[in-house]
């Protein structure tokens, strides 16, 4: 199952939770399966946060699928100059 | 309340060529070869005299064109960086400036041209310190000057036949 | 998902340094900048602006103005759409609309001096300033607060009523001056500590500074009798400008057409709009063009000036030269909006280290001064500058080279950032190792001088982007993109292009289209372009080489995989494999059919029409710098005035493709570092009117204050990138700040971190000392 890591200014809605195993295959269902596992999560935070999939960020992963053993981080988006 | 201020009329020498032209007197010179003579090679960065991207050779003298009046360039030479280049040929300066990359953004490059060659008109050999020094009234905050200064440094032993 | 990249590594253009295409234009003053168009039946902008630091806006009113002959229109924000509580997309991040629209106009409250409040466009520019001087604005004053201490007062002057910190758990009931709160943490910082046996804390401040880039924000707009607009303006993103434009203006998207012209400079100053809102319902209003260019005192009052900093910061070592600890805590302040960098901050300041336990928080502080926007690598250079110093102040204390300390603890493939994605591979050590044995470094030094080392990350963007190629008849190569040329990006587009068709670079003309002329790229910034948009281009090459054996192919009657395409020509492979065609290990068939690209050119049409190609990207493949410098200095002790001796910068970059280009950023960024820290600094008195708003007193290095800027590109390709291209553009402003800071130190034999290490401050210190 892909494993997610959570930042800890994430961690403040995920009880703490710094790593967890996901069922999800694509993002979407990534969202929904956080949401319904943290109810203080919301989908505003998690689309306002960068993903990154095997060490590529992206910037907006609605469409990404994920692999098997896909390692997921969230991060926040930053502007560049 | 201000009313419609009246006009000079002057004429000059721009890049060898007789031109004429009305201004009000409070106007510059950079103003003028920009916006009346189509010149726009002549930059205007801070029109305080600041930032040298607004060089031109005025009778012969380096001088910032946006601390000129217009109406007091009557009867004067004046050359700007569009009659740097002769014959569509490039003065060495530009070749240089070129072939170093020089150049990032090219706002200051005008300027840095028309500084430049009034250096190696004046002193053929100038030392990284007398360049730096000269061209110390023109601002670049692309390149931290390194390759302007070779640059301008192998201009000038370009046109020493070096 | 990486893996099956294969990374290019031999080139034959990539990595060569012809002159720039539009270099010609650039040296003959040709080249037209922001402010070198002028339109036909054109009048022109000048902004009202505010005369307050803070005060409610009570009424504006235009009549005086309006009766002066030759005034044409006036405008206030009471022409734009309220910005509710919408978002919109920003430069590079979303933006709430009602941080950007009042920058452009105020409603109802001024927050800043100099922002603007009202417009008038008029037949010459003097008649419209003098008409600006006839707009009366009243004005009900309020107390402001400048300092970020202050403004975290609990009596302090609020500038949002409705501003509840974002971030906070539990979230806050009162409204306050810090706009965004962010805790990051790893490990266990206090355990760290426990385990370290020198703990060193040090408060770093920069001061608020400027892009200072040397062309002024520039735009003419038009707009015709069916309300579409055409903007010319200088620009970091002509799509930018149409968002924004619209989105402030309410003008659609499918109404506006930016044109960006030459762009004379931005440093991220220009990824955000100031005047064109302004030009564009002008000139509804005028029926006419409206040029508006911004005078310099304007750039430096009212346009996004770059946040001042106060960064704390306490790290722990074992004697072994091991970190075990890093604990930062910076305040950021963003000026009368909330758009500063500080989660760059707060996540990248710690990045060159392997270290297990980081606690990093930030505050971000609203203040009556401009709202801030992006400098090169926003956000980094203010929380490195702490860690960098600190670091230095430990190798002394250890007794170790500073670089030695850092290859100890510099991060390597595997080790994962505060950030939380593990680096691929990183050339962070190569730096520090090449530093280290560059001439320079081994230089003894003298009485007053001092060296400072510094290493700095930048994470590097990638983004959306779009690219076109065409072909003419007669082979010529016409690449397009849709980003601004702000340092010879057509330059490595053009050699990118060449590279994957194999035709001399001289052949391809590139060039920079407008917003209805090529599919949708983001900005020139975040150091993207290269590796971004020059991955679009790389694809639409790809594309058009397929294309051309596909038409070889249907003119030889053969299948397609039997054409190789082999420097610039089509290539009938007779049997022998594409590989070994294009290694050279097997030489082509005698009578082998070839056809150039000319050739297929010029048949074109007979053999399914123009040949062209187009390739549209979101760039997920951006992979971060690492920079490492070295700075020599001299402190005249009498004065406090200190010359650079000596200055090195290294950085990785992935792969080069303009070596020459790579290198100015290099040096260009190191030098605006150095200028951070030696000189440059607003200066305000105590209403909020800036004192130096002029490059007079605003005192960017000039050539004489500078040595040689010595560099060393080091190539560790991106994995990730056909080229191997990782960005360079915002690293390089991170490593000299500290650099600086720490020779200016050593060199004078004091402690001073209130940046800019000006001479006064310099030689306050050298009198505490004696």
């Amino acid at each position: 199952m892909p494993k997610l890591v959570l930042s800890s200014d994430l961690q403040r809605f995920t009880a703490a939770d710094r790593e967890i195993e996901v069922s999800a295959s694509s993002f979407p269902e990534l969202v929904a399966e956080l949401l319904e596992r943290y109810p203080s999560l919301t989908e505003e935070t998690i689309r306002r946060q960068s993903l990154a999939i095997d060490g590529m960020i992206i910037h907006t992963p609605m469409l990404e699928r994920f692999r098997e053993n896909s390692e997921l981080v969230f991060v926040a988006r930053i502007a560049g100059g | 309340m201000s009313a419609p201020m009246k006009k000079c009329h002057v004429s000059a020498t721009v890049n060898g060529e007789p031109r004429e032209f009305l201004c009000e007197p409070t106007q510059v010179l950079s103003d003028i070869l920009r916006n009346d003579l189509d010149l726009t090679g002549t930059k205007e960065g801070c029109t305080t005299g600041d930032c040298g991207a607004c060089s031109v050779m005025l009778d012969g003298a380096l001088v910032c064109s946006c601390l000129v009046l217009a109406a007091e360039v009557e009867g004067s030479e004046i050359e700007t960086v569009e009659g740097v280049a002769k014959d569509g040929v490039l003065h060495p300066v530009q070749e240089k400036l070129l072939e170093h990359a020089a150049l990032q953004c090219g706002i200051c490059t005008p300027g840095i041209v028309v500084a430049a060659k009034a250096l190696l008109e004046q002193n053929p050999d100038p030392s990284e310190e007398e360049t730096r020094y000269w061209l110390a009234g023109n601002l670049c905050r692309c390149t931290g000057y390194d390759k302007i200064i070779r640059a301008v440094m192998d201009a000038g032993a370009a046109m020493r036949g070096e | 998902m990486t893996s099956d990249m294969k990374v290019k590594t031999q080139f034959r253009h990539v990595g060569t340094r012809p002159v720039r295409p539009d270099g010609l234009d650039k040296v003959t003053g040709r080249a037209q900048y922001g402010a070198d168009r002028n339109l036909q039946g054109q009048v022109y902008g000048h902004i009202v602006r505010s005369p307050h630091a803070h005060a409610r806006i009570k009424s504006i009113d235009f009549s005086a103005a309006e009766k002066l002959p030759g005034v044409v229109a006036t405008m206030s924000a009471a022409d734009l759409p309220e910005p509710g509580d919408r978002l919109i997309p920003g430069a590079e991040v979303e933006m709430k609309l009602k941080n950007v629209s009042p920058v452009i106009m105020a409603r109802d409250k001024v927050l800043y001096h100099s922002q603007a409040v009202a417009a008038v466009a008029a037949t010459s520019p003097r008649i419209a300033a003098e008409a600006a001087a006839l707009v009366k604005v009243e004005y009900e004053v309020l107390p402001h607060v400048l300092d970020m201490h202050a403004a975290l007062a609990d009596d302090a002057p609020l500038l949002h009523e409705d501003n509840f910190t974002v971030g906070m758990d539990p979230p806050p009931e009162k409204p306050s001056n810090v706009s965004v709160y962010v805790a990051m943490a790893k490990g266990d910082v206090e355990q760290g500590f426990a385990e370290a046996d020198i703990v060193l804390e040090r408060t770093v401040t920069l001061p608020m500074c400027h892009q200072a880039y040397i062309e002024p924000h520039a735009c003419v707009a038009k707009v015709d009798e069916n309300g579409k607009v055409d903007i010319w303006c200088t620009t970091q993103g002509q799509f930018m400008v149409r968002v924004l434009t619209a989105e402030v203006t309410g003008i659609p998207q499918k109404d506006i057409k930016v044109t960006p012209s030459e762009i004379g400079g931005g440093f991220g100053g220009k990824t955000t709009v100031y005047i064109e809102p302004v030009a564009a319902v002008l000139a509804k209003k005028a029926g006419r063009p409206v040029k508006i260019v911004m005078s310099r005192e304007e750039v430096f009052r009212a346009s996004g000036p770059v946040s001042d900093s106060e960064t704390r910061v306490k790290i722990g070592v074992k004697k072994d030269g091991t970190i075990t600890a890093i604990d930062s805590d910076m305040l950021m302040n963003t000026g009368a909006y909330s758009a500063s960098a500080m989660f760059a901050g707060v996540l990248f300041g710690t990045a060159p280290y392997k270290c297990e336990n980081i606690r990093s928080i930030g505050r971000e502080v609203l203040t009556n001064k401009p709202r801030v926007w992006a400098y090169r690598a926003p956000g980094a250079p203010q929380a490195l500058t702490a860690v960098e110093c600190v670091v230095n102040e430990l190798a002394a204390e250890l007794g170790m080279d500073p670089i030695d300390l850092r290859l100890q603890n510099a991060v390597e493939e595997g080790d994962i950032p505060l950030y939380g994605v593990p680096f691929q591979p990183v050339g962070l050590k190569e730096c520090l190792e090449k530093v280290k044995e560059h001439p320079n470094y081994q230089v003894p030094l003298g009485p007053n001088q001092g060296r400072g080392v510094a290493c700095a990350f930048w994470i590097n963007a990638g983004m959306q982007s779009s690219a076109s190629i065409h072909v003419a008849p007669d082979g010529g190569i016409s690449v397009q993109t849709g980003n601004p040329d702000i340092g010879g990006s057509r330059a490595s587009m053009a050699l990118m292009a060449a590279e994957v068709l194999g035709v001399p670079v001289e052949t391809v003309r590139p060039a920079v289209m407008d917003t209805d002329s090529i599919g949708y790229c983001d900005g020139t910034g975040g150091s993207r372009t290269t590796l971004a948009t020059g991955g679009a281009v790389i694809q639409a090459a790809e594309k058009l080489v397929e294309e051309l054996r596909r038409r070889a192919a249907a003119s030889w009657q053969v299948d397609i995989e039997d054409v190789a395409w082999l420097d610039g020509k089509a290539v009938e492979r007779c049997g022998i494999g594409i590989d070994e065609l294009i290694e050279g290990s097997s030489p082509i068939k005698d009578g082998a059919k070839v056809l150039t690209l000319a050739e297929l050119a010029a048949t074109a049409g007979n053999t399914g029409g123009p040949l062209t190609a187009v390739a549209s990207l979101h760039a997920h493949n951006a992979a971060p710098a690492f920079a490492v410098n070295a700075c020599d200095v001299e402190v005249d002790p009498e004065t406090g005035r200190t010359t650079v001796l000596r200055y090195t910068c290294a950085q990785d970059v992935g792969k080069a493709i303009h070596p020459a280009y790579v290198e100015g950023q290099l040096q260009g960024g190191a030098v605006q570092g150095i200028g951070w820290a030696l000189n440059e600094e607003y200066l305000w008195d105590e209403n909020g009117v800036l004192d130096n708003a002029g490059l007079l007193d605003y005192r960017i290095p000039v050539a004489s204050d500078l040595p040689m800027i010595d560099t060393i590109i080091v190539e560790e390709p991106n994995i990730m990138h056909p080229f191997g291209v990782r960005g360079v553009g915002e690293a390089p402003i991170c490593p000299p700040v500290p650099a600086v800071t720490t020779a200016v130190n050593n060199a004078a034999g004091i402690l001073l971190y209130d940046l800019p290490l000006s001479p006064p401050k310099v030689l306050a210190a050298i009198d505490e000392r004696d």
